[in-house]
């Protein structure tokens, strides 16, 4: 299979800084990516190149194209949402879908009013009569009745309350996921995409601090909950990163022995969290 | 070919006001005034004296004066669709590229699988075409129904509208004068459009 996206020593440069530095990326299709980073790590900056939205150095390709000169052609199977609300405010639902209907070729209508059929969006509503959580959904039920290989997903849930956000993610997975599509996801809410990610890719200052599976990052890392009095023992065994909660001392390694470790107290899979914690501070260091 | 009506029918969507109730607002002005000076009339002049004597001395009048008549009256009655129609148009190019920007709709737009170019020709075209056939057809509108009020009041004073003023020229030439200078404008303008663009 061929992948989705491929970068080889992708950059982007704002003057002197250095955004994204030469990154190599390979994602295959069929998978569901997490792209986290804290704020300006270059997560914005990569997602714009690959959506063809800024200029870049180095070389990229997205389903075979070079989005910087192929935007439009590259959109007929590429969906983005860009952050929770960019919907134009002052057209009606009907409106929307007619033009997005006129201009994607794999736009689906009929799909469309059935997930817009859930929720209490009408057709004759404006964008900016619609709850800050409707708007999502409406991007989310135009988006999901494109027929496309690719869908980037910028912070979509950002400021919405708990149950709009568990449903945005559900209605994801369940309607619109499958074999031959990939979502790219960039959050800074890990904890609610960590169980739908098939794949995880950290970024750190414009590079990549971590990148792998979700299995093997089950089979890598491990986490080791002791009591005080085994800490200095722990310790010794070179962890990662260490925290404490309620007394007892949370060890993170790397590619450890479990049976030693066992013997000293509990095993758990980290959290994605905890993992990029782990990691962003530990490449501080 | 599609996206390029579908991108312009956006553009119709988004300046509804400017684009269509403005004009409509300029005609029910002409139609307003034209309605106001009758009553007037109506109420000071008694038995309609001075409305029967126009009627009388305009028809002694050659057809061909009062021809000239009509025709410039008409080209005169545009002068305020033409003054606010560049009003509309130049703040409309001033904020075309920007709006989308502004409130980050730019980001769903660019989502859409129509080029940077094609989004530009429409809103080109929707300055240069759209937006002068929207004047344009309300402006005729405007001259019939001033012509129907016109014609009503002839009659009631047992004059001929048609032999009157209306037989006597041709409105589509005036029409078509005044769409032609329109187009000319905005065909001399275009570099300025252009350079904005940029």
């Amino acid at each position: 299979m061929t992948s989705i996206i491929s970068a080889k020593g992708l950059t982007k440069r704002y003057g002197r800084m250095v955004a994204v530095d030469h990154i190599d990326l390979d994602i295959p299709p069929g998978r569901i990516v997490g792209l986290i980073g804290p704020n300006g790590a270059g997560k914005t900056s990569a997602l714009k190149a690959i959506l063809g939205l800024a200029t870049f150095d180095g070389e990229l390709q997205v389903l075979g194209k070079n989005p910087s000169r192929d935007r439009a052609a590259l959109m007929e199977d590429v969906c983005f949402i860009a952050d929770v609300a960019v919907l134009p405010r002052w057209i009606r639902v009907w409106q929307l879908i007619d033009v997005t209907e006129q201009i994607h070729a794999g736009f689906s209508r009929d799909k469309c009013m059935e997930y817009l059929a859930h929720t209490k969006i009408t057709p004759d509503h404006k964008v900016k009569q619609l709850s800050k959580g409707m708007v999502p959904q409406l991007h989310l039920a135009l988006v999901m009745a494109i027929d496309a290989r690719l869908l980037v997903l910028d912070e979509p849930t950002l400021g919405l309350d708990i149950l709009y956000r568990k449903q945005f993610y559900t209605s994801l997975l369940n309607d619109y996921f499958d074999e031959q599509r990939t979502i790219l996801i960039t959050t800074h809410q890990v904890e609610e995409v960590e169980h739908i990610l098939t794949d995880l890719i950290f970024i750190q200052d414009g590079k990549i601090a971590l990148e792998a599976t979700m299995d093997e990052v089950e089979q890598r890392y491990v986490e080791l909950l002791v009591k005080p009095e085994m800490a200095e023992r722990a310790r010794s065994l070179k962890p990662l990163y260490e925290r404490e909660l309620f007394g007892r001392h949370i060890f993170l390694y790397l590619n450890a022995d479990r049976e030693q470790l066992s013997s000293m107290g509990e095993l758990h899979t980290p959290s994605v969290a905890d993992l990029f914690v782990a990691t962003m501070k530990g490449g501080k260091s | 070919m599609k996206r390029l009506l579908a991108l312009i029918h956006r553009e119709y969507w988004e300046n509804k006001g400017a684009f269509r109730t403005t004009p409509l607002v300029i005609g029910g002005i002409y139609i307003a005034f034209l309605l106001m000076s009758i009553f007037t009339t109506a109420h000071i002049d008694s038995d309609l004296y001075t409305f029967k004597e126009a009627v009388r001395v305009m028809g002694e009048q050659s057809p061909d004066f009062r021809g000239r008549i009509m025709y410039n009256g008409m080209l005169g009655s545009s002068v305020l669709f033409t003054l606010v129609m560049s009003v509309v148009i130049f703040f409309y190019l001033l904020g075309a590229l920007y709006d989308d920007r502004k409130d980050r709709s730019i980001l769903f737009w660019k989502s859409l699988p129509a080029s940077d170019t094609l989004t530009i020709a429409s809103k080109l075209l929707a300055a240069m075409v759209l937006v002068p056939l929207s004047f344009l057809a309300i402006m005729i509108l405007t001259h019939v129904i001033m012509s129907i009020i016109g014609s009503l009041m002839v009659m009631g004073v047992d004059g001929n509208p048609w032999t009157l003023f209306i037989s006597v020229f041709n409105p589509f030439k005036a029409w078509g004068m005044i769409a032609a200078s329109w187009l000319a404008q905005s065909v001399w303008a275009l570099p300025l459009g252009l350079a904005r663009s940029r």
